[in-house]
């Protein structure tokens, strides 16, 4: 056995063998531009962007459309030159979000080739600062998810030692960052290097799980003789290795303290096509107005396109030939974490369209789970990362017993999903589980008005 | 649940079902051996066992409309152990009432599968040893002609008398006993299927058994008795582990604490056989075995 340079969390699943991301995992990634994108005031849940653009304007390709309305929001592009032709209001949870409509114009204009496409650049020119500044001009925002502010995440109170740039991609099948190391790995490492330069750090980790021993074997060919304060870091294959406090503890093995962040661990976490993104801000001026995604599961051929932000996922669907099952449910990201859209869906009415978070879209066969009593096997206690007891958490919360969760840690909850997945009476402990998570932060808060 | 599926949207394919559907092959062999040595009147109780199992709690699910868990399988395990505990010779209502006892006042009553304090195929057992003492008490030797009543090995050893039986043919379970128990051998088959799916707590069943048979041997002068002439095999390892214990410490204890009281049991008590009695106190004492448990460490918290 080699030696093992990573520290091993607690728990976690292995909810495929594999097979999942080898549907999409040799697919090179195709480039595609709609005819009409409609980019969302909300890129992630929380955020909101105020509309800088009306009706009939003409917009250029990396032209600010959106400015940020509240502290989630980051700047926001066009992702393509072109017309407005609608300010659409669509209900996003409980509010009104404003999409812009942008009809693209025949001709884009073309993409220069420049060096950090093809080496290292050097970076002594930049300062930290100005590196954090370009960060919050090009929009650079967490691509893998949550979907926080990259500027806010450099500038934090804490001294940082390393930038661990989340390469995991730990959910099953999806793919489109493996895609975009391999086949972006300049643009990728380019901005790897800004980023850890930005945060001022003194080492950075590209961690990646061993499923993607090729794209650590290629990045490696590539930085040999190169001399950069980063490396490759590669970590067994382990739902939910990409979980930042798992990450981190794998990395550094240390735990980000109950009610930290990264920073208290002296860390940052920031997602593969972050970096991408911060790489052609950084040397290319291009703000983040692109992402990959991976269209995959019962699709006749799944794919990885890399598309300008709000096209239309229907479109990509139908790009991959189509949704194969009709006895369907239809996801928005990992099959972990990803929240399903709806089932038995056809592919055109699939709404929604391409934001900064978006990493993939999934189709699974349907299926009815029934819950069933808890047999108290104790798996979900051994699944979860946290180190929690899911099932005790589960039954104070349906007992309303707030306190018991609270003695329970239940605030601890990342919500991986390890518990339900591992639940032989298929037992909903996530769902339970976080909002006992939920309400005790939410009684915790009162408390502490009081 | 609302229409939309509730993350995460992959789950394992094993559920309760397929776990208690395993344990049910597990114990086959045992069953069939049960069978060849007793007569078919031991596969025919073990059925009857099964069905009056699934029936009351059916039954009682219904009256109660409640969620209707019979086809999970659980109450089929609780009959298949009932039985097995039993001679086989008892009468197939005696069996009937340890079933029904089972499952409505042990299992059902205290909130069904998983609720359930403690064993409900043992308590079954203990019910009807109490209220039937003679009918639960009268073993067979296997293969004899006429059924007169015979020692079991462990009070044979506990009488002082002489074993006339050699220790293989206590391995393979060709000695008198509860129809279900005598093969540690065929028990042990059925339990490393388990271990395999990874449905069983190795851990615990191999502590209770080891401590068990040593230090009983060492205080009856007889360790293949010990180990292989009762319930301590069947026992140990399809009805020791029941309960949740988080740490590997935790579990350890549990069936130490399992262990004690059995030896206990079998030097100072009556009985010979002390297997019952140690798993079902521990059962009770499981929560405060939780109690001083340590609990794995929670990520972030010091």
């Amino acid at each position: 056995m080699k030696n093992q340079d990573y520290t091993v969390f607690h728990g976690g699943v292995h909810p495929t063998d594999g097979s999942d991301k080898a549907l999409s995992s040799g697919k090179p990634i195709v480039e595609y531009t709609p005819k009409v994108v409609e980019i969302s005031m909300a890129q992630t849940g929380p955020s909101l962007c105020e509309l800088l653009v009306k009706e009939g304007d003409h917009v250029d390709r990396g032209q600010l459309i959106g400015s940020p309305a509240n502290f989630f929001a980051v700047k926001l592009h066009a992702s393509v030159s072109g017309t407005v032709k609608e300010i659409k209001k669509v209900q996003n949870g409980p509010k009104e979000v404003p999409v812009c409509v942008i009809e693209a114009d025949e001709v884009q204009p073309p993409v220069e080739d420049l060096p950090y496409r093809h080496q290292i650049v050097d970076l002594s020119s930049y300062t930290k600062d100005q590196l954090i500044s370009l960060m919050e001009e090009g929009g650079i925002t967490g691509m893998g998810g949550a979907g926080f502010p990259s500027h806010v995440k450099y500038k934090p109170n804490k001294p940082i030692e390393y930038v661990l740039i989340n390469a995991a991609e730990c959910e099953p099948y999806l793919t489109c960052d493996h895609r975009m190391m391999l086949e972006h790995s300049w643009e990728f490492l380019n901005g790897v290097n800004a980023m850890v330069k930005a945060g001022g750090a003194k080492k950075g980790y590209i961690c990646m799980e061993d499923n993607k021993q090729d794209v650590a074997d290629h990045l490696n060919s590539l930085l040999a003789g190169c001399d950069v304060p980063f490396e490759v870091k590669v970590l067994p294959t382990k739902y939910p290795q990409g979980g930042e406090r798992q990450l981190i503890l794998a990395v550094t093995g240390r735990e980000i303290p109950a009610g930290g962040l990264p920073a208290d661990a002296g860390c940052i976490v920031s997602n593969v096509q972050s970096a991408k993104a911060m790489g052609d801000m950084v040397f290319a001026g291009i703000p983040s107005i692109s992402r990959c995604i991976t269209i995959t599961g019962l699709v006749k051929d799944p794919k990885n396109f890399l598309v300008p932000l709000g096209t239309p996922i229907r479109e990509l669907v139908a790009l991959a030939g189509g949704i194969t099952e009709k006895n369907n449910k239809v996801i928005l990201g990992g099959p972990m974490t990803g929240p399903c859209i709806g089932s038995n869906m056809t592919g055109d009415d699939i709404t929604q369209c391409v934001t900064k978070v978006n990493g993939g879209l999934l189709v699974l066969e349907n299926d009815h789970i029934v819950e069933s009593p808890c047999i108290r096997c104790g798996g979900c206690a051994l699944a979860c990362p946290a180190g929690l007891q899911p099932f005790k958490i589960d039954h104070a919360y349906r007992a309303g017993n707030l306190a018991l969760c609270e003695a329970l840690h239940a605030t601890e909850c990342i919500a991986c999903g390890c518990c339900s997945y591992t639940c032989p009476a298929k037992r909903e402990l996530t769902y339970y589980n976080t909002k006992a998570r939920d309400a005790v932060k939410a009684m915790i808060r009162e408390r502490g008005k009081k | 649940m609302a229409e939309l599926h509730i993350n995460p949207n992959l789950r394992t394919p094993k559920t309760t079902q397929k776990i208690m559907l395993d344990v049910c092959i597990a114990l086959l062999p045992a069953l069939i051996y049960a069978t060849v040595i007793f007569g078919v009147n031991a596969l025919l109780l073990t059925v009857i066992s099964v069905i009056t199992c699934m029936a009351a709690e059916g039954i009682w699910q219904l009256i109660r409309k409640e969620q209707l868990t019979v086809g999970d399988l659980s109450a089929a395990v609780t009959g298949i152990l009932i039985a097995f505990n039993m001679s086989s010779t008892t009468p197939v209502w005696v069996v009937m009432i340890a079933d029904v006892f089972a499952i409505i006042v042990v299992k059902q009553v205290f909130g069904g599968i998983g609720s359930n304090v403690v064993n409900p195929a043992l308590m079954g057992r203990l019910f009807t040893m109490v209220v039937y003492p003679g009918r639960m008490m009268s073993y067979v030797t296997p293969g004899a002609i006429d059924t007169t009543a015979s020692a079991t090995v462990l009070s044979a050893v506990k009488g002082g008398g002489e074993v006339a039986y050699s220790v293989w043919d206590m391995i393979i379970g060709n000695v008198p006993g509860a129809l279900g128990e005598t093969s540690a051998l065929l028990l042990l088959v059925g339990f490393l299927y388990l271990a395999y799916k990874k449905e069983v707590n190795v851990e615990a069943a191999v502590v209770y058994i080891v401590v068990v048979g040593v230090v009983s041997g060492i205080l009856n002068g007889n360790f293949a008795a010990s180990f292989f002439g009762g319930g301590l095999f069947l026992g140990g390892l399809f009805m020791l582990t029941d309960y949740v214990f988080v740490s590997k410490k935790g579990k350890i204890l549990y069936a130490l604490t399992a262990a004690v009281i059995t030896i206990l049991v079998r030097q100072f008590s009556m009985y010979p056989e002390g297997v019952c009695f140690g798993i079902l106190i521990a059962n009770c004492l499981a929560y405060f075995v939780d109690k001083i448990d340590k609990k794995p460490h929670v990520y972030g918290i010091q």
